[in-house]
């Protein structure tokens, strides 16, 4: 099978609706998704309680290139948080702390997607 | 449980310090940071780890997961691929594929290979000493290294060749098959010399030398350092490799110490058990410092003067010893251990041997009696040769004697005293000064301070008297009659006599000045 650039789009989209859902369940508020400027794009930006989310979201249909965990690397990491406080800046807001979490979705080609939410990459 | 502890253990020189790694597993940043004063080697380890664990089909949490090692006390410097074993068993606790509580009171050794495969590590027996001591009752090496690990009483030893068979071990699941691990490669003394050579020669073997069997005799009684010059083929060596031969066996100190000696060098062969016999160790005068005194790259190797802990380190055409060695050599000589400072680590181990060195006339050899004339030394090169025996080695050395070639005239044929009858004499020497000394941390007169010895055992008014006027008369250093007190202490212990007297005082001067002994000492000697 090839992979398009339109069906990349498409996983990544998928990715972030069945994340979004799954966070809303685990009691957190999306305030934002899909926030871009200049340096890059935070996928989904949401409150924990008083904290703010940072949150990454990676979808793959297996492991062959690595784990999605693996995708997060120290680079892909410290882009997060300067992001995060440009968001901070841009919106005004003062939350009493912020956060980095990481949504991995595993989605083999039969059967259900496994989601896991990893809770403050540090 | 996200967090699991293996024992492990960290050496610095010839001593262990039982080491707690700990592995914690939890979700964060993928990947696995060591801590706790690692060192490159160990550095590396993490590698090995993943890979091993990868490759045994075992679960590899760091794909998903953050790990964290922390090897403690965080302050001890930690270097060595025995390190892989205790932190692969800890991660793999940590991750479920093991019960935590199955590593208690367990430490293991082995370094990983890629394949999952355990490989030899020196130093395994100091290892298993050190953890025994802390409380650890079970140990788990690499299956070559079993033996030499079971000589520490009281420890179970479990020998592995794999990472699965060590994961088989700990759940108790069946031991699967794994190629044979490669035992570390015997050191050259075992392939070629070998204990077996040394163990057939005997003091009965040489003809005549009385004399010098005498102050051979003397040395190995108190424990006094030997000096030999006398021309090529005079049987320096003879003398020098039957020394072992009349001494006692090692103390059960000196043993597990000269065991685990060899056991870091990587020479130790576990069929022979615990070293029980003084070793002997000669090393070729072209050796380097590193190989004499310890040292080596990456992790301290210990030198032939610590292989010869508790025996005899020859060294033959001492003047033709590098300068740096030599000057490394007085430490030693003194105290009986060596320090080897490499980086900010500064490491010692034990030392105490006998050292007798040998030297020639010149460098030609020939230069002495009625061989002179063949002598092809220029007169510098004579007086440089000898300009290296004095100085401060030579001082440290109790007792010098010169070598005639061998001449029948002089030498008494007949029945020789084997190695056993002189064995005797020297045991029955040293359980004197075992009990002179038995409050004290030494046990023979060449170990005495000179402080106690001035104060507690002083020799007879008379006695002093003589060692006093050589050193008025500028013949005797400081030293030399501190030295000369201890001789005399040795030879009133072979001779069985209270205190030494003027005839102990006499014959301990002329030991350690190189005059020639009287006959009658000779035969004093033999008879006391």
């Amino acid at each position: 099978m090839s992979t398009t650039a339109a069906s990349k789009q498409a996983m990544g989209r998928y990715g972030e609706d069945v994340a979004e859902r799954y966070l809303i369940e685990q009691g957190l508020a999306v305030l934002e998704r899909n926030w871009r400027c200049a340096e890059g794009e935070i996928d989904l930006l949401l409150r924990d309680g008083t904290t703010l989310v940072a949150c990454e979201v990676k979808t793959r249909y297996d492991d062959a290139f690595g784990t999605p965990h693996q995708a997060v690397t120290p680079e892909k990491l410290d882009r997060l948080k300067r992001l995060a406080a440009r968001w901070i800046t841009e919106r005004g807001i003062n939350p009493s702390g912020t956060r980095i979490d990481l949504v991995a979705i595993r989605r083999p080609r039969r059967g259900a997607a496994v989601v896991e939410h990893v809770r403050g990459l540090s | 449980m996200p967090v699991a502890m293996a024992h492990c253990v960290a050496l610095s020189g010839a001593v262990g310090h039982l080491v707690d790694v700990q592995a914690d597993v939890s979700p964060g940043q993928v990947g696995i940071t060591l801590v706790g004063r690692v060192d490159p080697s160990l550095h590396e380890g993490r590698e090995r780890v993943r890979m091993a664990i990868v490759n045994s089909e075992l679960t590899w949490a760091a794909t998903t997961k953050r790990v964290t090692v922390l090897l403690s006390p965080a302050d001890l410097p930690k270097s060595g691929a025995h390190f892989d074993l205790a932190i692969a068993a800890a991660i793999l606790a940590a991750t479920g594929e093991v019960d935590p509580r199955s590593l208690q009171g367990t430490a293991f050794i082995g370094e990983l290979a890629l394949d999952g495969g355990l490989r030899s590590v020196a130093g395994v027996l100091p290892m298993v000493l050190a953890a025994s001591k802390r409380g650890v009752r079970q140990v788990f090496v690499p299956e070559p290294q079993a033996r030499e690990a079971s000589m520490v009483p009281g420890v179970t030893v479990v020998g592995l060749r794999s990472l699965n068979q060590v994961v088989a071990a700990l759940t108790g699941d069946e031991m699967p098959e794994a190629p044979e691990v490669p035992p570390l490669s015997a050191g050259r003394y075992l392939a070629w010399r070998g204990a077996a050579r040394l163990d057939d020669v005997d003091m009965a073997d040489l003809i005549g030398l009385d004399e010098i069997k005498y102050a051979v005799e003397v040395a190995a009684a108190g424990g006094h350092h030997l000096l030999i010059d006398g021309p090529k083929g005079c049987g320096k060596t003879s003398i020098a490799e039957r020394i072992p031969t009349i001494l006692p066996d090692l103390t059960g100190n000196e043993s597990i110490e000269l065991t685990a000696i060899r056991s870091l060098a990587g020479v130790l062969d576990p069929a022979l058990g615990m070293a029980t016999r003084p070793p002997f160790s000669a090393p070729h005068h072209d050796a380097s410092k590193a190989s004499v005194v310890g040292g080596g790259s990456g992790r301290v190797r210990p030198g032939e003067l610590s292989l010869a802990h508790g025996g005899v380190l020859f060294l033959d055409e001492f003047p033709l010893f590098r300068t740096d060695v030599v000057e490394a050599l007085r430490e030693p000589l003194e105290n009986g251990d060596i320090t080897v400072a490499r980086g900010e680590e500064a490491i010692t181990l034990p030392a105490r041997s006998m050292v007798v060195l040998a030297a020639n006339p010149c460098a030609c050899g020939n230069n002495v009696g009625q061989g002179r004339a063949s002598c092809t030394c220029t007169q510098v090169q004579i007086r440089d040769y000898k300009k290296r025996l004095t100085g401060p080695i030579a001082d440290r050395i109790d007792i010098t004697r010169h070598l005639n070639p061998v001449s029948f005239t002089r030498d008494r044929l007949g029945r020789q005293e084997n190695s056993a009858t002189i064995r005797t004499r020297v045991a029955a020497a040293r359980l004197r000064q075992a009990e002179r000394y038995a409050e004290h941390d030494w046990r023979l007169n060449a170990h005495v301070p000179s402080a106690a010895l001035r104060e507690l055992w002083p020799m007879q008014p008379a006695a002093q008297a003589i060692v006093d006027a050589e050193i008025g008369g500028g013949r005797l250093t400081r030293r030399g009659a501190v030295k000369v007190h201890r001789l005399a202490w040795t030879l009133a212990d072979l001779t069985g006599a209270e205190v030494p007297g003027e005839s102990e005082a006499r014959t301990a001067l002329d030991l350690r000045l190189g005059h020639p002994l009287p006959s009658a000492t000779v035969l004093m000697g033999r008879v006391g």
